[in-house]
């Protein structure tokens, strides 16, 4: 499978603060990728880092292609004119998407007008389409909706209408489905499995729950500290994980779903640290139990077992 | 919200403003305090004063800023005019504000009645076409130099009164009055101790952009005849004098106005640097991208 | 809905009801006795007793505030003691103009605070620099702007007629007058939800939607600008349809304002109080639509409304 998005070497700092580093990765056309981590592991900030829509004071080294173009290479004028057809962004909170004072509809239209010069009546037929293809009920009346008028779920889909308008090679979802009940969650996640089976759309799928991963995911990327701690197909990641922390996150995700009732949960010890005090060597060292004198010294090397990749120094499983 | 401190408490921003401020009304201040070591500004001088066609006259060494239609000193006058102007306006624009204050305290603390009254008195006063009633008002009280400041008072109280009544209401229904309360605070005393520190830097920062209204409605109502009576000069009477003049002695406008503006433009200077004394997180645009 | 129109007109009334009565209680302290300005000459006691009871003067007080509240509802605001004309013709002669006035002043307003608040949003340069001239402007009363523009327009580059008129060229320096003292108001209201709509996440989301910023601020900002525009707007109308005293008189306007002020010199009490309350009343009116304009304008008050 050809790659649509590759990431080299990635690192995102703000001063002295480094958010990312070290980054690598591959997004595969027609898969949905999930980038896995806690608060604060700089998960918002690879998507925004992909697009290039962080905010002016980020210094950001590395490589970043999408669809065979150089993001950071292009001049800005370029990139405006790519943007929308190049990335579709659906952020966590659909409202912070959607222009309060403008109905819905005109919100999905414009980008028919301004990419494809359609013209009003045009783009608004477009715009009903599109948000038919995401399941929304009577599609013409709700595109004369405000955003605040629409139920989360509904609103959610009309922003993830708006970035499949143009068809986009790649679609960056930042945990999408978190606000919503259960319920609307498995909904969209049954809508975003179809759309992208029909139209084989290259995915990022952030999120930091474990149970979407085991249903939406081809791979799994898990993030700890601003680093890539393990990468990997999803089914193998989930059933045999390598990195002590994913192995964490696995165990209290099953532990939850099928742990004993009346067992008290299993939990990782101590906080994820915050981008200021990264602990140094491997940041997950001071959780880890199967830490060692080596782990705190320095970051470990990149191991590579076929399709998988790890960063520890004492991986599990039948890594060795 | 940070408390206010003196000089190297300031945050950058509010340096500027505050000390250019503070800088103007010390300017326009002395000079109106020192007033009357810039000579008579009743005395015609005839000798120098007019020129031979009898039309004031420009500056010169001894009228630095020249004469009027009576052959009157400008700067005597003007400085005078600041002492009269400046002390009508910043008393009007203090009892305004107290009674403002008061009103809007009481009406959003104690609720009931003195809400209801006030708070129809304060619509009745916001809904009052300023100039106008300050005319109506005119020909009510007794002429004087503690006319103008009556009629200041009575047209702008409201303005601070509905403020407050908003901040007090929003205080009140925050309900840490009611935990008061339930405590066994007296009323009165919830009053002086919770709420009025909490109203202070609203008040501090609305203190000066009132004087600043105050002073500019004293030079209206003196440009129109309801304020400080001629001879005794004010600056809204100097400019309604120096209209008469424009075409052949426009000094005799731009003069007064132009300590007008100093004043005024003072006065917001340090309600800006107050202003900014609290600072708002940085806004940046997105469109940069 | 229906109920918060009918509470906000059911409070405009009772201020309205409230301004006069307050009307009719100032005219017990105004001076202006009507016996002296009505008779010819000093009158006699029975002349002046005949006078008083002709005007109803003689009644109690409450009697006479009855009737004062049916006249009013009626729309009989008495009669000048000068003029001998009723003063709700006096006032309805003098409103075409200075409704005109108003229009004019508000229009030029908006046309000169939109582009200088817009400007103040998007560049920091410029920022400083309006900056600096909103202050300039707000420290200067709304005579001396008008006395300045006479002297620099009027007699300096002689654009403009100085003596007085109804027409449109000599609309233009009382209407720009008003704006330019309106101006710092409206770029103030104009630059801060501009600024704080370019700094929000809808805005990041058209970035990234790839749509070009013109677009952005006209279809996206701006919408967000013109219910508060609004809103100042209506006010500022119904301020200036009472009568704008200052301007009016400056430059020999023919309207409200310039009657209320002969009416006060000649001492002509009903004149002054119908101004007042003619006045008061646009006030509260300009007051209600200006806010029905802002539910208008913005979505989201009006469900909360709902």
């Amino acid at each position: 499978m050809t790659a649509v998005v590759r990431i080299r070497d990635l690192e995102v700092a703000y001063g002295s603060v480094r958010i990312l580093e070290g980054i690598s990765l591959e997004i595969r056309k027609g898969e949905i990728l999930a980038l896995v981590g806690e608060t604060g592991s700089g998960k918002t900030t690879l998507a925004m880092a992909l697009a290039r829509m962080l905010p002016p004071g980020a210094a950001v080294r590395g490589y970043v292609e999408v669809d065979g173009w150089a993001i950071y290479d292009l001049p800005v004028p370029v990139l405006r004119s790519l943007r929308g057809r190049l990335i579709g962004l659906v952020p966590q909170d659909a409202m912070a998407a959607l222009n309060p004072v403008l109905p819905v509809g005109a919100q999905v239209a414009e980008v028919f007008q301004v990419h494809l010069g359609l013209s009003a009546s045009e783009a608004w037929a477009r715009a009903v389409e599109a948000l038919a293809r995401v399941r929304i009920p009577r599609p013409e009346q709700a595109a004369r909706l405000y955003p605040h008028q629409l139920s989360g779920g509904m609103r959610q889909r009309a922003v993830l209408a708006m970035a499949l308008a143009l068809n986009p090679p790649v679609l960056i979802a930042d945990e999408p489905t978190t606000a919503l009940d259960r319920l609307t969650q498995g909904e969209i996640l049954a809508l975003v499995r179809r759309l992208q089976a029909e139209s084989e759309i290259a995915v990022l799928w952030i999120t930091h729950d474990m149970g979407v991963v085991a249903a939406l995911a081809h791979r799994v990327a898990v993030l700890y500290a601003g680093r890539l701690a393990e990468v990997g197909p999803c089914a193998e990641i989930l059933s045999a994980p390598f990195h002590p922390y994913t192995e964490a996150l696995v165990r209290t995700y099953y532990d939850l779903i099928h742990g004993p009732r009346g067992e008290p949960l299993y939990a990782i010890q101590g906080y994820p640290p915050s981008a200021r005090d990264r602990p140094s060597g491997c940041p997950f060292h001071p959780r880890c139990p199967y830490r060692q004198e080596i782990c705190q010294d320095r970051f470990p090397e990149i191991l590579q077992r076929g399709e998988r990749i790890v960063a520890c120094y004492f991986p599990r499983g039948n890594a060795q | 919200m940070a408390p206010i401190t003196i000089a190297s408490g300031w945050p950058i921003e509010a340096r500027r403003p505050l000390w250019g401020g503070i800088a103007l009304i010390g300017l326009i201040g002395g000079i109106a305090l020192l007033a009357p070591l810039f000579g008579d500004p009743y005395h015609q001088d005839f000798v120098h004063g007019l020129s031979p066609a009898g039309l004031p006259v420009g500056p010169t060494p001894a009228h630095p800023l020249g004469t009027d239609t009576l052959g009157r000193d400008v700067l005597a006058r003007v400085a005078l005019a600041g002492r009269v102007s400046l002390s009508i306006g910043i008393l009007a624009a203090f009892l305004s504000l107290a009674l403002g204050a008061t009103v809007g305290m009481f009406a959003g603390f104690y609720g009931g009645v003195l809400e209801a009254a006030g708070m129809r008195l304060t619509d009745i006063g916001l809904a009052l076409p300023t100039t106008l009633a300050g005319l109506a008002l005119t020909a009510l009280l007794p002429a004087g130099l503690l006319r103008p400041v009556a009629i200041i008072t009575l047209l702008f109280w409201a303005y601070p009164a509905r403020l407050v009544y908003n901040e007090t209401l929003r205080m009140r229904r925050r309900g840490f009055v009611e935990a008061a309360v339930a405590m066994g605070e007296a009323r009165h005393r919830i009053l002086l101790r919770h709420i009025l520190p909490h109203l202070r830097s609203l008040l501090l920062t609305y203190a000066p952009m009132n004087a600043a209204a105050a002073v500019m409605m004293e030079a209206t109502l003196s440009y129109l005849g309801a304020g400080v009576p001629l001879p005794t000069p004010s600056w809204g009477n100097m400019i309604s004098e120096g209209q008469g003049a424009l075409a052949f002695a426009p000094h005799l406008f731009l003069a007064p106005a132009a300590f007008l503006m100093l004043t005024t433009s003072g006065l917001l200077l340090i309600a800006e640097g107050l202003k900014r004394i609290h600072p708002e997180g940085a806004r940046f645009s997105w469109l940069a991208l | 809905m229906a109920r918060f129109i009918g509470m906000r007109v059911a409070h405009g009334a009772v201020t309205l009801l409230g301004l006069i009565v307050l009307t009719f209680a100032l005219q017990f302290i105004i001076p202006g006795d009507p016996v002296r300005m009505l008779a010819p000459r000093t009158p006699s006691e029975e002349v002046a007793r005949r006078i008083r009871a002709q005007l109803g003067l003689d009644r109690p007080w409450w009697e006479q505030l009855g009737r004062y509240l049916l006249r009013v509802a009626q729309g009989d605001l008495g009669e000048s003691y000068v003029r001998r004309q009723p003063v709700a013709r006096l006032i309805a002669g003098r409103l075409p103009a200075t409704a005109a006035l108003a229009l004019a002043g508000v229009l030029a307003e908006i046309l000169l605070g939109l582009p200088v608040g817009i400007a103040m949003a998007l560049s920091p340069r410029l920022r400083g620099l309006l900056s600096g001239l909103n202050l300039i402007l707000l420290s200067m009363p709304t005579f001396v702007i008008g006395i300045a523009l006479l002297l620099a327009l009027g007699f300096g580059a002689r654009l403009f007629p100085t003596t007085g008129g109804a027409g449109l060229r000599e609309l233009i320096l009382p209407a720009l007058t008003l704006g330019l003292a309106g101006t710092p108001w409206y770029a103030g209201v104009v630059r801060d939800r501009l600024e704080e709509s370019l700094g929000s996440s809808y805005v990041r989301m058209a970035v990234a939607k790839g749509l070009p910023n013109r677009w952005i601020l006209f279809r996206h900002c701006l919408p967000h600008v013109f219910p508060a525009l609004a809103t100042m707007a209506g006010m500022d109308l119904g301020a200036y349809l009472s009568g704008v005293v200052v301007v009016e008189a400056i430059f020999g306007w023919p309207g409200i304002g310039l009657l209320a002020v002969q009416a006060m010199q000649t001492l002509d009490r009903p004149v002054v109080m119908g101004t007042l309350l003619v006045g008061g009343a646009s006030v509260i009116a300009l007051n209600g639509v200006a806010d029905g304009l802002r539910m208008i304008l913005d979505p989201r008050t009006r469900e909360e409304v709902g």
